[in-house]
């Protein structure tokens, strides 16, 4: 019995030897929570949620010592809304970041009880010490998403091109009542009966303006109302994150850039273009985004302009069927009596206006100002009704493969064109007559490429993604185009040979050092909001490879270099604009004249004064509404005043207008340097009922000029589009002269 | 703690040495355990909390585990020796393994579609750690028993028993089947689970029928004293304590069915082996 007893507890000692305490890693709780009392700490919320071993911070909080009175718990949310940050671009902010906000609670308070309604609202907290913010607004960004492709497209087209121009702004969060009695923002609870940030649409209409001290719940016309600039934010788009400071937990935040103007700070030139071409109408607002101008008009149309300031169009989608012309009316009825027609967009063009109709059945019509039809494009178009040759082919080529849809793309209607989307991402072209065009494989995988290919990107962008692949083929060739993920695009011919580049967000410190030198020279005060870089082998008109770089600044500044850092073009609307010594010339030889808007193009434009054509390189516009253009060297060039009184004409010029054309008055009147006229100073002068009469130096006429629309067809591509100006002028001549008549 | 094991395993040895022994049996048992029950230290409902700081602020609340009660028919092996003094009265004591796996329970702010989109979005795994975290538990433990056998001219013989069984935690360790990739947060949850007691003491009742050398039975084991190593902080409020020295469980209690077989039997008296 003894024996048994010494076993016993030989046993129970070995048992308890046996036990292991399991190994813990060093991350704590302490690490990982979001509590924070009045002691102060450190909060970082992680944005790694499907892999928490990651530890990627999205926010980090830094709170100091007595900034709390109490234990604070704090919820971060980033609201993210497609809809939203496409309304937003339309004219308002491009958005650089999810919307970041705070949700607090007290820990002593708990909060997962649906029903403690005075939870249901914005809790405002004051803190008595700011704390700094850091915001990581890449850290959880999708790069792909099947479930969400608005997730990752939001990230490739908004999120990732943030950049040094964009800001941090906050935008209000009302307190309890404090927009009126029961207008408040509501807290979201989900199925747990748990908070899951603010309703959505409130914050829609929060952050759209549409709900504002001002204006009630969803009252409001879209507008930045609630919006404000954030003071002494650290913005750092290399390693993508913001640091600022916090008072309080009403805000919203997010990165923007306002692409807003009011009115009054749309450019001069299209404000005069829009005066003359739409005098009934008003400027609302514009949006400017370093390419071109939108410029929404009183009647819901908007118009487009260049960054020159040079006209493109005219959109009005709000038109309704009745507004189709009559003809357009009659040829819908007859063709498609039993079908809705959906939308209607007018577009005005330079000389031409085109309806866009949308039928119901996915059929657009287009016809022009008088209604005649002048192409369709049909989405859905039953592949039994294509060509035999297309079919034929289809089965030779693609036997194993399925439509998934065809397009029939008639809007020229002299060369109308099939495209066969196939289940392989492949599309298939083929003309009216069925016969092969192209196709494009628009979904390759990195392994489809040519290895001469590959071995270019692992050697100059090995540290890069694909993010689309392409490869066309056509009876005489082929060639690939590779987009990465950082905004590079690159094209290849069948030989794999590169032909082409561009990169639409490359960093400042990659410029040529001439071009840096020449920015830091001339614009050192200026802030570069975005660079983009060009380089095509092929001939770009007569002058070889076109390569360059074009440069936007935040004040709407856009300069264009060649490689060698030489400038080519220029687009600006202030002094500050002009590099240093033509800021000089200007400042000594036109002292008191305002400049609206300013281009350089270093292969010249032309001006048109009758029969002779002037070269530019500097062409400006004054705040008087007159333009100055200035040739080689600096030389005077010619000089434009509109509507000038007759006092302000050489005397002998007056004296002939009113003794020759009397009732009239003069819409432009120029002086410029005539090559026609021999190589002298003469005199321009266009009247209201479109005589144009040419002067010499002293006022000594010449002669009268019935205007002849010039042959421009030899012109080049870029003459036509520079010229587009002058046409512009003449138009605004024509508009005038039959609004007289009425 | 060790100390007072010591002395309660003593004076259940010593009915070995006051009794006049008579036979010896050595045998084999195996026992199932239908139900075993665990319940829980209670916490007020924002007590026990884990405020996470991840994209979707998950929130872990432990408004008190639930009671948990699980079941196991596996066949757990024992080795035991009895000792029958006279025709009635006997004494038994054992070693035993048993292993077992049960869940501690919470709620979670997160919707559980969002987080099985997270996590499972194939539906492929069986168990998420979305509202629990798996507890898988190994011990080897020891018992000592006193019984009484009725009717001595019977062949098939009813008998109680009631005794003192010592469990040793050889393996405490969170089940297998959640994705790695929580591993932080599970971690985190699992590293405050972690206070059961290495030796922990529970006393048993039970009765049963014997026929010759086999015998069933069907006993309730229900533990002793404290099996959480806080549980003296149970009281205690200090908020330095929430999270590191939290006692969680309160009690355990089973109920088992063995079945037991004398392989070799001694007649002290005698010495001779009677098989």
């Amino acid at each position: 019995m003894k024996h048994l007893t010494y076993i016993f507890f030989f046993v129970l000692l070995f048992f308890q030897s046996c036990y292991k305490e399991p190994v813990f890693t060093d991350f704590q709780y302490e690490t990982y929570n979001r509590i924070v009392g009045p002691e102060g700490g450190t909060i970082n919320f992680y944005g790694n949620y499907e892999n928490d071993t990651k530890n990627t911070i999205l926010v980090s909080m830094n709170v100091p010592a007595g900034a709390l009175d109490s234990m604070l718990v704090f919820n971060m949310y980033q609201y993210e809304d497609y809809e939203l940050v496409l309304q937003m671009t339309d004219g308002f902010a491009k958005i650089g970041s999810k919307f970041m906000y705070f949700v607090p609670f007290y820990e002593s308070e708990g909060y997962n009880e649906r029903g403690q309604l005075d939870l249901s609202y914005h809790l405002s907290i004051n803190f008595n010490e700011p704390i700094s913010v850091t915001y990581h607004f890449l850290a959880d960004a999708k790069e792909l998403s099947v479930e969400n492709w608005q997730e990752a497209e939001l990230y490739h087209d908004n999120y990732k091109l943030t950049n040094q121009s964009y800001q941090l702004f906050r935008i209000k969060i009302p307190k309890l009542d404090e927009w009126g009695e029961y207008n408040n923002i509501f807290v979201n609870w989900n199925r747990q009966g748990y908070p899951d940030g603010y309703d959505r649409t409130d914050l829609s209409y929060i952050v759209s303006g549409l709900w504002s001290q001002l204006n009630d719940y969803g009252t409001g016309t879209q507008n930045l109302e609630n919006w404000e600039l954030v003071d002494n934010f650290e913005l750092n788009t290399t390693d993508n994150y913001v640091t600022f400071n916090i008072y309080s937990t009403d805000y919203i935040y997010v990165l923007a850039q306002i692409i807003y103007l009011e009115p009054a700070e749309v450019p001069l030139k299209i404000q005069s273009s829009i005066e003359k071409k739409y005098p009934l109408l008003k400027i609302l607002r514009a949006a400017f985004d370093g390419e071109s101008y939108q410029v929404y008009l009183s009647d819901n149309s908007y118009a487009s302009y260049t960054k020159n300031g040079d006209f493109i169009k005219l959109i009005n989608d709000r038109l309704s069927y009745s507004d189709l012309p009559a003809l357009a009316l009659d040829y819908i009825n007859a063709n498609y009596p039993n079908t809705q027609v959906k939308k209607v967009i007018l577009t005005e063009s330079e000389n031409s206006k085109k309806y866009e109709t949308l039928l119901s059945s996915g059929i657009k019509l287009f016809f022009d100002e008088s209604g005649y039809l002048t192409g369709s494009f049909q989405y859905g178009f039953d592949p039994s009704d294509l060509p035999t040759e297309a079919l034929n082919y289809l089965s030779q080529n693609h036997i194993s493969e399925v439509i998934t849809n065809v397009t029939f793309n008639n809007e020229e209607l002299y060369n109308p064109q099939y495209i066969v989307y196939l289940s392989s991402d492949a599309k298939v072209y083929f003309d009216a007559g069925g016969f092969w065009n192209k196709t494009l494989y628009y979904r390759i995988k990195k392994d489809q490429l040519p290895e001469k290919i590959l071995s270019y990107f692992s050697e100059n962008y090995p540290n890069t993604a694909f993010s689309g692949i392409n490869h066309t083929i056509w009876p005489n060739g082929s060639s690939y185009a590779v987009s990465l993920v950082d905004s590079k695009w690159f094209q290849f011919d069948e030989n794999s040979d590169l032909i082409g580049r561009e990169f639409l967000a490359i960093d400042e410190k990659d410029l040529p050092p001439a071009i840096s030198t020449y920015i830091s020279t001339n614009f050192s005060t200026k802030h570069i909001s975005k660079i983009s870089f060009h380089s095509y082998a092929y001939s770009s008109e007569l002058n070889g490879p076109d390569e360059g770089y074009d440069i936007y600044f935040d004040d709407l500044l856009t300069l264009a270099f060649n490689p060698a850092g030489e400038l080519q073009e220029l687009y600006g609307n202030n002094k500050s604009h002009l590099p240093n010594n033509f800021r000089t010339f200007m400042a000594s030889n036109y002292p008191n004249d305002t400049i609206a808007f300013c281009s350089f193009r270093i292969d010249g434009s032309f001006a048109y004064f009758g029969y002779d054509q002037v070269l530019v390189r500097w062409e400006m516009l004054f705040s008087d509404g007159g333009y100055l253009g200035l040739g080689e060297n600096n030389l005077f060039a010619y000089r434009t005043i509109y509507d000038p009184s007759l006092s302000d004409l050489l005397s002998p010029i007056a004296s002939y207008i009113q003794n020759n054309y009397p009732g009239l008055t003069v819409y432009e009147s120029s002086k410029y340097f005539s090559a026609y006229y021999g190589n002298q100073i003469a005199y321009f002068v266009v009247l209201s009922d479109y005589t144009s009469l040419v002067f010499n130096e002293s006022g000594g006429f010449i002669e009268e000029i019935i205007y002849k629309k010039k042959n421009t067809s030899k012109k080049s591509i870029r003459q036509q589009k520079i010229s587009k100006k002058r046409l512009e002028i003449i138009n605004m001549l024509k508009e005038n002269s039959s609004e007289n008549k009425y | 703690m060790k100390t007072k094991v010591i002395i309660l395993l003593l004076l259940f040895l010593l009915p070995f040495s006051i009794v006049y022994g008579q036979f010896l049996h050595i045998g084999l048992r195996t026992f199932v355990t239908p139900l075993q029950k665990t319940s829980f230290y209670q916490y007020d409902i924002n007590d026990y909390v884990y405020y996470f700081a991840n994209e979707y602020n998950e929130t872990i609340r432990f408004s008190g585990f639930e009671t948990s009660e699980t079941q196991s028919y596996i066949p757990f092996p024992s080795l035991y020796i009895r000792y029958d003094k006279g025709n009635s009265l006997f004494f038994e004591a054992d070693i035993f393994a048993t292993w077992t796996s049960n869940e501690a329970k919470y709620k979670n702010s997160v919707d559980f579609s969002d987080y099985a989109n997270a996590f499972n979005p194939d539906s492929k795994l069986e168990n998420l750690g979305y509202n629990s975290i798996k507890l898988k538990w190994a011990y080897i433990g020891n018992s000592l028993t006193a019984g009484y056998v009725f009717f001595k001219t019977k062949t098939i013989r009813p008998y109680v028993f009631g005794g003192i069984s010592a469990y040793y935690l050889l393996s405490l360790k969170p089940g297998d089947f959640y994705e790695d990739t929580r591993s932080v947060r599970n971690e985190i949850i699992f590293k405050n689970l972690n206070t059961f007691r290495t030796v922990t003491l529970y006393y048993k009742g039970g009765l049963g029928i014997k026929y010759h050398g086999l015998s069933l039975g069907v006993y309730l084991e229900k533990n002793l004293l404290a099996i959480d190593k806080n549980a003296d902080n149970s009281d205690d409020d200090a908020p330095d304590e929430i999270y590191n020295s939290r006692p969680n469980y309160k009690s355990i209690s089973s109920i088992n069915i063995s079945l037991s077989l004398n392989l070799l039997s001694f007649n002290l008296l005698k010495n001779q082996s009677l098989k």
